[in-house]
């Protein structure tokens, strides 16, 4: 049966609200006040030469002049005609404050107690819909709670989890269709799981089996299935943004009704590669949404040591993109939050920037102990008060969509399907080592063959030191 | 006399005597200028977040000239330039008309008082306008109109508001102006002249500097390098000087008349010497002894590519001018035969390139 999806249309037009004032129309600021610029509405003296016509500009819309500006711009008739657009000028020499005395707020649509907030606007979500969210939440959790037990088991060499970040996960995937391209970090399985990955394809990868599309040539939780389009994770944190950006264009010359989708962590945007594939998606108008798990956290540096800024969103009119923060607790505001962005990416032919305020409740991964370096009442807060679970089941409860027996019957079902596919998983045979060399070169280069020849070489001399569950 | 900054919109007061003992034990801070393309790069985005971060005392100066090199501004970014990515960051931020001089002055001013007292960065946006090329590699017109060039270059020209300004207070004239040009022209002309005739530098300045204590490997290209000059001083000097210049100067025509088929010809014979000079270098090191005939296979081959160079640009200067040449007469029959007097001229000789001659008659006059 199709998904059937309503959204009224008053919620789009709040949310686009929100969105054009985190642009910064309608500032309130009294810095910002008098040095608003004009904005450029006039196209750039040389014509694009891309391939394919503008379908419309990126550039801001032209905002109607502050009273200051139009006073001054009435006195002294003077306007910088700039390549890129024009500039009106000012005699005061006021500098712009590093950051706005008030934060961009953050949208959200179920308060801590998961009621709907009075006046709140969101894409409305069928019963259907709001119960797969909830269950693969729960999925998820059970999941990375078994995983990580075997990891400390020995069972598995590394794994990192989701915990505290589910409804990122869940929600955002909900609001995306399967011709979306997904350029993920390491931190969201959750959306391969609302794609129809099986938790026995999770386990299989974890333990790099026979059965593992990745050859067991990965770490365990880098993720890649082509058929649910979404691409295997890479460890180097923020490379996956520029190849959205590709992706994304792609798509857009195809004139395909489809979006790139990437996630990254509040650490990522310090790397260059966010800095390149922002810009580039700005002047190449890809359709692509870049969102970021602000978790407050990258390993142990704290958001207050990786920026200075008001966080990630106010970056967007840096690059001249539409951007909104969100919490990234609430599943119903990510949901909403997500779809509307798509739908601007896909009909306006633009990226868009999510910032979804949440907090990694686990370790950075089962290398990490994080009370080293955080306070354990600071994760019990955030694992209580905020969790995003019983928000969105208080909310779907409260609809009538979900009962204890419900949740008692899905956990345990949950869990005995985990450890079947665990068990499964361990059981199954590994990929043997003609694949170490394989698959990089359509034909292996000498070199490689002479490393295989090697390999196989000092196997022969020491068979003792050669695990026993890797066949030749 | 008092800092001119404290006269202006901002005064900024010292918070705490110990703050101010701090901010004050190096009365400095760091200037960086970067063009509107550099905000492209990873190193803009590193440098602004780590300076906010660390509050550093730095001021970032972007030159916003509306090119870089033939990308305009529309393609290098889509936001409201590099003022709104100050914010992005948590720095201070401003824009400024960079043609006019006393607003750059004040600007900067209050940028380094609020650096150095409050210990953070700031930027910069200066908007502005590249009224020459990007470089002498460059013909801007090919990627924008000259009445833009030439509106910025009247319209808003930096030397001539601030001359006005100038004047206006009585502080300059009509003889100030003419005697400094005059001045300045002149003592140009004199250092051109000067460094000119000055000798180059030594050929072991190329192994200095890059370690204190020179290491074998370097030690012994050094000793290679001065054998062979030693053993061929005249084959040398054409293979590093006289070739490569003939071969740069009909580039540099070729480009100037947009002579592409010339200009791939000339960089294609560098390469390709490049390439003969190493080899060189390897057999005389491998065998003690210079290698011969590399050397004139190098040079001939050097010497073919210039004739085919100088045919082609002739001959199609002669179809564009209607010139009354034909292919014989610049063909060589034999390669060129140098003297001493050539090699001592530096590399440049009436025979062959007159118009060259004239133009360096007309620098030193």
């Amino acid at each position: 049966m199709a998904l059937h999806l309503r959204s009224s249309f008053s919620s789009k037009s709040t949310l686009l609200n929100i969105l054009r004032h985190n642009l910064g129309f309608g500032s309130r600021s009294h810095v910002t006040r008098h040095i608003r610029q004009i904005l450029p509405h006039d196209p750039p003296l040389r014509g694009s030469q891309n391939p394919i016509s503008r379908l419309c500009n990126t550039m801001a819309e032209p905002e109607t002049l502050s009273s200051f500006v139009q006073h001054e711009y009435a006195n002294n008739h003077q306007v910088m005609d700039f390549p890129g657009g024009k500039v009106a000028f000012t005699p005061e020499i006021q500098f712009i404050s590093e950051s706005d005395k008030e934060r961009v707020p953050c949208y959200r649509v179920l308060d801590d107690n998961g009621q709907l907030i009075t006046n709140s606007q969101f894409v409305q979500v069928s019963e259907e819909v709001a119960v797969k969210i909830y269950s693969d939440m729960v999925t998820l959790q059970i999941m990375d709670n078994i995983f990580y037990e075997a990891q400390r088991q020995g069972r598995l060499s590394f794994y990192a989890t989701a915990i505290g970040e589910e409804a990122i996960n869940i929600a955002s995937a909900a609001a995306l269709t399967p011709q979306d391209v997904i350029f993920p970090q390491y931190r969201e399985p959750g959306v391969l799981l609302w794609r129809g990955f099986t938790l026995q394809e999770f386990a299989n990868q974890c333990f790099g089996n026979k059965s593992d599309y990745g050859k067991g040539r990965q770490m365990p939780v880098h993720y890649g299935s082509n058929k649910l389009n979404y691409f295997t994770v890479s460890a180097t944190i923020a490379t996956q943004l520029p190849n959205a950006v590709g992706a994304a264009y792609s798509l857009k010359m195809d004139k395909k009704d489809a979006c790139a989708v990437t996630y990254f962590g509040d650490g990522g945007t310090s790397e260059g590669d966010f800095h390149a594939a922002l810009n580039i998606a700005a002047v190449m108008e890809a359709p692509v949404l870049f969102i970021c798990r602000n978790n407050g956290w990258a390993i142990s540096t704290p958001t207050s040591d990786q920026f200075r800024s008001d966080g990630v969103v106010v970056k967007g009119r840096a690059y001249g993109i539409r951007s909104i923060r969100v919490d990234g607790n609430d599943a119903l505001a990510m949901y909403s939050a997500v779809h509307t962005a798509r739908e601007m990416a896909i009909r306006e032919q633009r990226p868009i920037l999510i910032e979804a305020l949440t907090y990694r409740v686990g370790h950075h991964s089962t290398s990490d102990d994080s009370t080293r370096y955080r306070s354990a009442g600071e994760i019990e807060w955030w694992n209580k008060a905020r969790n995003p679970l019983s928000r969105f089941r208080t909310w779907i409860e409260s609809n009538g969509w979900w009962s204890d027996k419900t949740e008692s019957d899905l956990r345990s079902r949950i869990k005995k399907e985990m450890l079947e596919a665990l068990r499964v998983a361990e059981k199954t045979e590994k990929p043997n080592l003609q694949n170490m060399f394989s698959d990089v070169y359509d034909v292996p280069p000498s070199n490689l063959r002479e490393q295989e020849l090697l390999v196989r070489q000092t196997i022969n001399s020491h068979p003792q030191d050669y695990p026993s569950d890797v066949p030749l | 006399m008092e800092s001119r900054c404290k006269k202006g919109y901002f005064r900024l007061a010292v918070i705490g005597l110990s703050k101010a003992k701090d901010c004050w034990e190096k009365n400095a801070c760091a200037v960086t200028f970067i063009g509107d393309g550099g905000t492209s790069e990873g190193d803009f985005h590193a440098g602004l977040n780590f300076a906010a971060v660390m509050e550093a005392p730095v001021v970032f100066i972007c030159r916003n000239n509306g090119w870089a090199i033939s990308t305009h501004i529309s393609e290098q970014f889509r936001s409201d330039g590099i003022v709104v990515k100050g914010q992005a960051y948590g720095i201070r931020s401003i824009r400024v008309d960079g043609n006019d001089a006393l607003a750059v002055y004040s600007a900067v001013c209050s940028a380094r008082e609020m650096a150095v007292t409050e210990q953070r960065p700031v930027l910069i946006e200066m908007m502005i306008y590249r009224v020459g090329h990007h470089s002498t590699s460059d013909d801007s017109t090919k990627y924008r109109a000259a009445d833009e060039i030439q509106y910025w270059k009247m319209s808003r020209n930096s030397v001539n508001r601030f001359r006005k300004s100038v004047e206006d207070n009585g502080w300059w004239s009509e003889e100030d102006e003419s005697k400094l040009r005059s001045n300045a022209r002149k003592q140009l002309l004199q250092a051109i002249q000067a460094a000119e005739k000055w000798e180059k530098q030594p050929l072991t300045e190329l192994f200095n500097d890059v370690y204190d204590v020179k290491p074998k490997n370097l030690e012994e290209e050094e000793l290679g390098l001065k054998e062979l000059i030693e053993k061929q001083p005249q084959d040398y000097m054409m293979l590093k000087e006289l070739i490569p210049n003939w071969i740069l100067g009909i580039g540099t025509l070729a480009l100037r008349y947009d002579f592409q088929e010339t200009l791939f010809n000339g960089w294609h014979a560098i390469a390709e010497l490049q390439q003969l000079k190493l080899k060189i270098k390897l057999n005389s090191l491998l065998n003690d002894q210079a290698d011969t005939e590399s050397l004139k296979a190098a040079r001939n081959s050097a010497l073919n590519v210039i004739q085919a160079m100088i045919i082609h640009l002739v001959l199609t200067l002669k179809g564009r001018f209607s010139l009354p040449l034909t292919e014989e007469t610049v063909r060589f029959n034999e390669p060129i035969q140098l003297n001493q007097n050539m090699v001592k001229d530096g590399g440049y000789t009436a025979e062959l390139f007159p118009i060259r001659k004239e133009e360096q008659g007309e620098v030193r006059r």
